[in-house]
């Protein structure tokens, strides 16, 4: 079961995610401003001097208690809060402060404990056990047991719950009679006692633990789900360092202290989050620089000048990540491959990185962003080629355009620079004869429910990984995973898929993903664009920030304070 | 004696065989082995 990786040396999974580098710059004071970066083996940090730091605590000043108000700006009205629901970044920030899992990811993206004390595998690696901490209570009063688990679990796998992550708990025993309606339950889920779960596989899987740190995989309270799961998705209780207060919708949401928190309260009294729909990066930086809000990510417009002004710490590095155009290959004409392989040739993706972000970005030619198991250098992917363009379109029977309906292209976000780059995009497509209108959406859940219903011919879309494992990414492509927003089904990728989920052996696992990937963009059913960089502005005074490659849906906001003096 | 010492290595043998392989802290419980995930996504703005 362990392959060739597992031994004494690192994993080519933690060597290539090493590759990553971060940097905090700004004034003095910002120095000061607490970076622990990803992944185990490297220090990633940097101050602007460009000497490596691991981590500078905060001198002194730290509150006994919870105090002050952290206010964050949110890109998008999240759709839900419910964990095993949620599919957007903006829910994940919040329900990651909110609840706990069985276990999580530190800052280094290795396993700790989280509600599970301890746990063990079996000696075959079929069956793992976890004990929970006792006493933990939920935000509503009720202490969280091992029901608790094998429910929130077993939710995930229902398919009513429509959860991004049933795929993960595949391997659970039982969990396929459950999905198809032949069991009431999942056999391999157990409340042994009121503190320990078992959870039986059935083949073993050494990486199961993993699976269960993913932000869906929360827990939840049994008792509330039950009564009205919808409701509880609007106004949810975790057992987190943070406990959910109040949404307007549209405009703000709020969570306090929890300071009953078994790993000891926060140090931030409230969290709130001003939502600013569309991804309004202007506007945030304007009320960050008013004083407004403690961070910001940085606008694209006068990007260098903004960084370089100095009055509050500048927070970069890698982040695992995929910006793209996404093809709906189920209506036409992009239902021909040639089409869809056109579109990509007809758009200077690296010209537009350079005009739009001031290069800021890492051009992306392929799915798996650097830094993920399987990232592959070589991959060519598709050059800027409006001649092939061309001839692509006459192949697929439409000479210079001729006879091809117009392309609509679909955004939930309608910012300056998205415009802006619409407006490259369109002369770009106009150049090779394709016609592109644009529409926009600005209200995230309205534009997820249109993604999921394949109502978007072309889409602007983001991933952002919750592991930094190629399956990801690449999953999404398969053709029964819930989130392939493509209506993309190939059976070769899907096998090929299927068995490097099944993989154990780290170097064999890589090529299976390889093959996929180059078949993904073979068949062309996204165009990629660039990989994000973590960009963001924080005020000299906020303290204690980490940022893994996972980016800010993950900060643990438990350990943020505000030095004010 | 003889006896004993043959008894206390069978007893030690016979734990090792039972004993679980992975445990909470043990590097063998972390994604060195395999990790797998999900992607939330988002807007794809600026």
């Amino acid at each position: 079961m362990v392959g060739p990786a597992a031994g004494n040396s690192p994993s080519p999974l933690l060597m290539t995610i090493g590759q990553g580098r971060s940097q905090v710059e700004g004034g003095g004071r910002g120095r000061s401003l607490l970076l622990v970066a990803a992944f185990a083996v490297l220090v990633l940090v940097e101050t602007a001097s460009g000497l490596p730091v691991y981590a500078q605590p905060g001198s002194g000043g730290q509150p006994a208690e919870p105090a002050g108000t952290y206010r964050r700006p949110l890109g998008n009205d999240p759709a839900t809060l419910d964990p095993a629901r949620i599919g957007d970044i903006y829910g994940r920030a919040i329900a990651q402060q909110v609840f706990d899992g069985l276990v999580r990811f530190d800052q280094t993206l290795t396993i700790a404990p989280g509600l599970a004390e301890f746990w063990r595998a079996s000696r075959d690696g079929l069956t793992w056990t976890f004990t929970l901490r006792t006493g933990v209570k939920f935000h509503h009063g009720r202490e969280a047991s091992a029901d608790d688990v094998v429910f929130s679990l077993t939710r995930i796998l229902d398919p009513r719950v429509k959860s991004g992550a049933a795929d993960l708990f595949a391997s659970v025993k039982g969990a396929a009679e459950f999905r198809e309606g032949r069991a009431k339950s999942v056999t391999g889920l157990v409340a042994v006692d009121r503190h320990t779960v078992q959870i039986a596989l059935t083949e073993p899987f050494v990486g199961f633990v993993n699976v269960l740190a993913v932000g869906h995989a929360k827990i939840l309270p049994r008792d509330l789900v039950e009564r009205d799961a919808d409701r509880f998705g609007q106004a949810p209780s975790g057992t987190g360092p943070f406990r959910f207060e109040r949404w307007e919708r549209g405009k703000e949401i709020t969570l306090v202290a929890n300071r009953e928190y078994f790993g000891g309260a926060p140090r931030l009294a409230r969290i709130v989050y001003r939502v600013f729909p569309g991804e309004q990066s202007e506007a945030m930086y304007e009320e960050f620089r008013r004083g407004h809000l403690e961070d910001t990510p940085v606008p694209a417009r006068n990007y260098r000048r903004i960084v370089a002004e100095g009055g509050h710490v500048h927070v970069k590095r890698p982040m695992i990540s995929v910006r793209f155009y996404g093809f709906n290959t189920r209506v036409k004409p992009l239902n021909d491959r040639r089409v869809r392989q056109a579109l990509n040739h007809a758009i200077d993706r690296e010209g537009l990185i350079e005009e739009l972000s001031s290069g800021r970005f890492a051009l992306a030619r392929g799915i798996l962003p650097p830094g993920t198991l399987g990232f592959n250098p070589k991959l060519a992917g598709y050059a800027y080629d409006p001649p092939r363009a061309r001839q692509l379109l006459q192949q697929a029977g439409y000479p210079g355009g001729r006879g091809l309906p117009p392309v609509e292209i679909w955004a939930g976000s309608k910012t300056d620079p998205v415009l802006r780059e619409h407006e490259l995009v369109r002369r770009a497509l106009d150049a090779v004869g394709i016609r592109a209108e644009f529409r926009y959406l600005t209200d995230w859940p309205q534009y997820a429910r249109k993604l999921a219903a394949g109502e978007c011919p072309v889409f602007l879309y983001a991933l952002f990984a919750d592991v930094p494992d190629p399956d990801t990414f690449l999953g999404k492509l398969h053709s029964q995973n819930p989130q392939n927003f493509f209506g993309y089904a190939n059976p070769t990728v899907d096998a090929l898929l299927t068995a490097a989920r099944r993989e154990p052996d780290a170097p064999r696992r890589v090529d299976l993903y390889r093959r996929a990937e180059q078949a993904v963009v073979d068949d062309a059913p996204l165009l990629p664009i660039f990989h994000y960089t973590y960009d963001r502005l924080f005020q000299p005074y906020v303290k204690s920030v980490e940022v893994s490659g996972l980016g800010d849906p993950y900060i643990p906001f438990r350990e943020i304070w505000l030095d004010r003096r | 004696m003889r006896k004993l010492v043959w008894g206390a290595l069978l007893v030690i043998t016979a734990f090792l065989f039972a004993a679980p392989i992975l445990e909470s802290g043990t590097s063998g419980s972390t994604q060195v082995f395999q990790a797998i995930g999900t992607a939330d996504g988002g807007a794809g703005g600026w």
